[in-house]
């Protein structure tokens, strides 16, 4: 597949369709986000494992709004990029987007639903992913049952803020987690309920099921099952499905606005 | 228009986290985990992710400094250096090599740090050269080299999750070593049981299946017992002790008298409670403790570390995946600072100054004559100012004006020399007393190798230009070096200093840069290019042999609480502060999570004093007193207090006590005694 996208990217700059390409390069055993010019070698260029390149693209677009750049991406990656572009960070006219396809394993590892972008230029579609054991765990618990889950599940937690760094999709300036106010500052575990509820309730018209944050928890707490759960309920309130279409008002936005 | 991610280590603890540097057009801009980084694994703590902050802060230094009628001015590095290289060579001559003394930095890279110690011992002719390892695990060192004959973790990180039995003492894992607690947490998922000794409820005692909570400085009264019941229940290893190691006898004997009564009378440890640990521990198949200050930095810091050693050989724990004496080193590169030499008793790769013939090897390797004696360490070389033998001291990286024992006494110190020379990236409260401030570059701006706590040689790679005017610590000291009209200090490169460290010294034997790689690095020993790397250390025989059982009787702490002074002081850390502060208080996020220091104190002391949650109150020992906020919380035992070190507005080490270790000259900042008082209003 690397092979593949390779021939691709090369054909972007040979057509002159972009000015740069933001992949992932292969440096000495790392593999790590990287932007390609059209004189750069391209033998680096590899699609795996996954990082959160929206947060990449979005920095540096700030910088050069108009510079077309290529970027290689998988279905939740195309996702992240149309809620940053409801919310004004980043410009998807100049986004020429290479869209890979995720292996039957990838599916597997993030129980993705739509392990594919709308365009495919690499590798082949494979079915969605549309049960998760856990959730129905969960779900046959008692509410007592669930609350104990839960607490042990966030007594766990370090407050890395890595939950909040590694979502693409999290762009507050001001982060409220970091104010007194919400949640106590200094203590381990942080404050139970305000720091894990209100990041869930912050992500449930914007997260894109990426599962950044669960990888980046240094405690291994099921954060996607938390936010799963929680947008399930958004989906069926507001009839809201995340990730979809760039025109349509994210319900968190709209409330507000209908509110005054 | 250029956008790179560089893979470099996280500057802060030794846990060896791949980090990569988000670099746009020659700015740092964020930084991002490595996912398949071996030790982290795409996660990172809240100084992680944060460590590329502090690198453009305003503050750093950006020219050399010279004090001029008390005051600093800029001037130029040939200014600067001409003077060091003038004041350095006279004050040699005049008062003779031994009274200078270099403090190395556990913060600056293995080539660095080979270079600061070769320049040391060849140059300025001394093996007055220490750094901030003496203060954590200077008798980890002594005391592992006396059981084993290797002073490191014995085994590696990613094997936590393979133990049956984890007990961890004195080691607040999940504040400071987190990415070592993610793995721990990821084990007890697994079914690892942990056994949590500790004065203080930290966090890892909710995952404890057995938590003794103790007198601090009672250690090996503890593990005496420990060791006894498991004797008793017959539970030892007798083919491991037979095979494996000498002394048992005399072990047996000296635990034999520590009964669970008179442990639990010495340490507070219910003796049910620790006959059940005991049984827990003495029953698994693999074993391993894990353990940090809480039991090094003691005036029995050495027979701490050797009871933990003899506990571990005598249920068959070292040798075997899952299993070993695991000490968790607490700066990015103090296994390193170390391996490579910087310490006043050993040249690189741990060999004594004192064998005649490794006095030859590196003579014949850097051409010069050097000194057969051990150099003076850290406090030591502080106590030698004031009797005169000390004249000069060059600081690299480190800040003892806050991290040191008995603040007041290193400023009388520091303030009494001819020449005190300070290499840093920021003016530290110590670089405030120096003659001349050389500005360093940070990790950032230079490539170098970083050893993690499992012995983990990782390369890290230079994402942007040096700040201001400021340069490589090892490119300062070369410079240096050849205006004193040294030979052999010509490198052109880290990878070049990597080469030279590697001839000499066999635990490096095979690394260079290119095998290093950026992706986990390889585990030492390695000693050739072929070699692969060592997971964990003494496998079917002991770096020294046989294992040596130490008979170790239990001795009181140097200060008890007495009338005038009647509670213990314990020090420490914060997961969202790192030793001084001086990164973590520059770094917007940590300094808003915890803005300055306090005294926890139990409920049941508070209420004698009649002192509330957050009043202001003067804590004060024989060395001097400071005032701090209160908190008031259970998680500490009754008559003991503790007070995080990183805050010099309230520096815990104002009251610490710089008592030592005989045998590895640590100073016991885990215990002194102390008072807590209300403040008139």
């Amino acid at each position: 597949m690397n092979e593949q996208l390779r021939e691709v990217v090369k054909g972007l700059f040979a057509r002159d369709e972009v000015e740069v390409v933001v992949s992932l390069k292969l440096n000495e055993g790392c593999v790590a986000p990287h932007m390609y010019s059209k004189e750069d070698d391209l033998s680096s260029m590899v699609h795996s494992p996954k990082y959160p390149i929206g947060i990449v693209v979005s920095m540096i677009q700030k910088k050069y709004p108009d510079t077309k750049i290529g970027v290689v991406i998988r279905g939740c990656d195309e996702r992240i990029l149309i809620e940053l572009a409801k919310r004004n960070q980043v410009n998807l006219d100049n986004i020429v987007l290479v869209g890979i396809a995720c292996t039957e394993e990838d599916a597997k590892d993030c129980l993705c639903e739509t392990p594919f972008p709308t365009k495919i230029d690499i590798g082949e579609k494979v079915e969605g992913i549309t049960t998760d054991e856990n959730i129905e765990k969960i779900s046959q618990m008692d509410m007592d049952e669930r609350f104990d889950y839960w607490m042990g599940q966030f007594d766990k937690c370090m407050k890395c803020y890595g939950c909040v760094y590694a979502c693409p999709t999290c762009i507050c300036e001001n982060c409220i987690l970091e104010e007194d106010m919400w949640v106590k500052t200094g203590e381990l575990p942080p404050e139970f309920p305000s720091f894990h509820l209100i990041r869930a309730y912050h992500s449930t018209d914007r997260c894109v099921d990426c599962h950044e944050c669960e990888r980046a928890c240094p405690a291994h707490i099921p954060l996607v099952t938390l936010y799963r759960m929680i947008r399930k309920d958004v989906e069926d309130m507001f009839g809201y499905k995340i990730g979809t279409d760039v025109n349509e008002k994210p319900p968190l936005v709209t409330v507000l606005e209908e509110e005054g | 228009m250029k956008y790179e991610s560089v893979p470099s280590i996280c500057p802060y603890c030794g846990c060896g986290c791949g980090i990569l540097l988000q670099v746009l057009d020659g700015e740092l801009v964020g930084v991002l985990p490595q996912k398949n980084h071996p030790i982290n694994r795409g996660a990172l703590c809240i100084k992680g992710w944060n460590s590329w902050q502090f690198v453009n802060n305003k503050d750093r230094l950006t020219t050399p400094l010279m004090k001029e009628n008390g005051e600093f001015k800029p001037v130029s590095w040939d200014e600067a250096l001409t003077f060091i290289a003038e004041k350095l060579s006279k004050i040699k001559q005049g008062s003779g090599p031994d009274s200078l003394a270099v403090l190395a930095s556990a913060k600056c890279t293995n080539e660095e740090n080979y270079i600061i110690q070769k320049f040391t011992r060849a140059v300025l002719g001394t093996n007055n050269i220490d750094h901030c390892a003496r203060l954590c695990h200077a008798s980890t060192v002594t005391g592992l080299v006396g059981s084993f004959g290797s002073g490191a973790m014995t085994n590696s990180v990613p094997e936590f999750v393979e133990s049956d039995v984890i007990l961890i003492t004195g080691s607040n894992t999940i504040e400071q070593h987190p990415l070592i607690g993610s793995w721990l947490l990821e084990a007890k998922e697994k079914g690892t049981k942990f056994i949590v000794v500790d004065p203080r409820e930290i966090p890892m005692v909710k995952f404890a299946d057995i938590y003794l909570q103790f007198k601090p400085g009672t250690d090996v009264a503890w593990l005496n017992a420990f060791m006894n019941i498991i004797i008793q229940e017959g539970l030892e290893d007798k083919k491991f002790i037979g095979e494996r190691t000498e002394g048992y006898e005399e072990l047996k004997n000296a635990v034999g008298n520590y009964t669970p009564e008179l442990a639990e009378k010495i340490s507070g440890i219910p003796k049910e409670k620790l006959i059940e640990a005991a049984k827990m521990f003495g029953s698994a198949d693999k074993g391993s403790i894990i353990y940090s200050m809480g039991i090094t930095q003691h005036i029995t810091g050495t027979d701490n570390v050797q009871s933990v050693a003899n506990l571990a050989m005598l249920t068959g724990n070292v040798g075997r995946r899952g299993t070993g004496v695991n000490p968790l080193r607490g700066q990015n590169n103090v296994q390193g600072a170390c391996d490579v030499g910087g310490l006043p008793n050993v040249y690189p790769g741990y060999q004594a100054v004192t064998d005649p013939n490794n006095k030859k090897k590196f003579e014949d390797a850097w051409g010069v004559q050097l000194d057969d004696k051990a150099g003076l360490t850290v406090v030591e070389i502080l106590n030698g100012v004031d009797e005169g033998k000390i004249n000069g001291i060059f600081i690299i990286g480190e800040n003892p004006m806050l991290s040191d024992p008995d603040i007041n006494h290193v400023k009388e110190a520091l303030q009494n020399l001819d020449l005190l020379v300070v290499q840093d990236i920021f003016m530290s409260e110590t670089a405030e007393l120096a003659d001349v401030v050389l500005p360093a570059a940070s990790y950032a701006e230079k490539e170098g190798t970083f050893t993690g706590t499992d012995r983990r040689v990782q390369k890290s790679s230079k994402a942007i230009e040096p700040v201001g005017e400021s340069r490589a610590d090892w490119e300062i000291i070369c410079d240096i070096a050849r205006r004193m009209g040294a030979k052999g200090f010509e490198f052109e490169s880290s990878s070049q200093i990597m080469d030279e460290l590697a001839s000499v010294s066999p635990i490096y034997g095979g690394l260079t840069f290119e095998r290093l790689g950026s992706n986990g690095g390889l585990l030492w020993p390695c000693p050739d290019k072929t070699h692969e790397g060592t997971e964990f250390l003494h496998s079917g025989k002991f770096t020294k042999g046989k294992g040596s059982f130490m008979p170790i009787e239990f001795i009181e702490p140097n200060e008890l609480p007495d009338d005038e002074y009647p509670l213990i002081l314990s020090t420490g850390r914060l997961m969202f502060h790192y030793h001084t502060g001086t990164m973590t208080r520059r770094t917007p996020v940590l300094a808003n999570e915890v803005k300055t220091g306090f005294v926890e104190m139990h409920p049941d002391d508070a209420e004698k004093l009649s002192i509330s949650d957050g009043e202001m109150v003067k804590v004060s020992s024989r060395r001097g007193e400071i005032e701090i906020a209160a908190q008031v919380t259970e998680k500490i035992r009754p008559g003991v207090i503790f007070i995080p070190f990183h805050f010099a507005e309230c520096a815990a080490n104002v009251l610490t006590n710089p008592a030592l270790d005989p045998k590895s000259k640590i100073p016991e900042l885990k215990v002194c005694s102390a008072r807590v008082e209300k403040i008139p209003v």
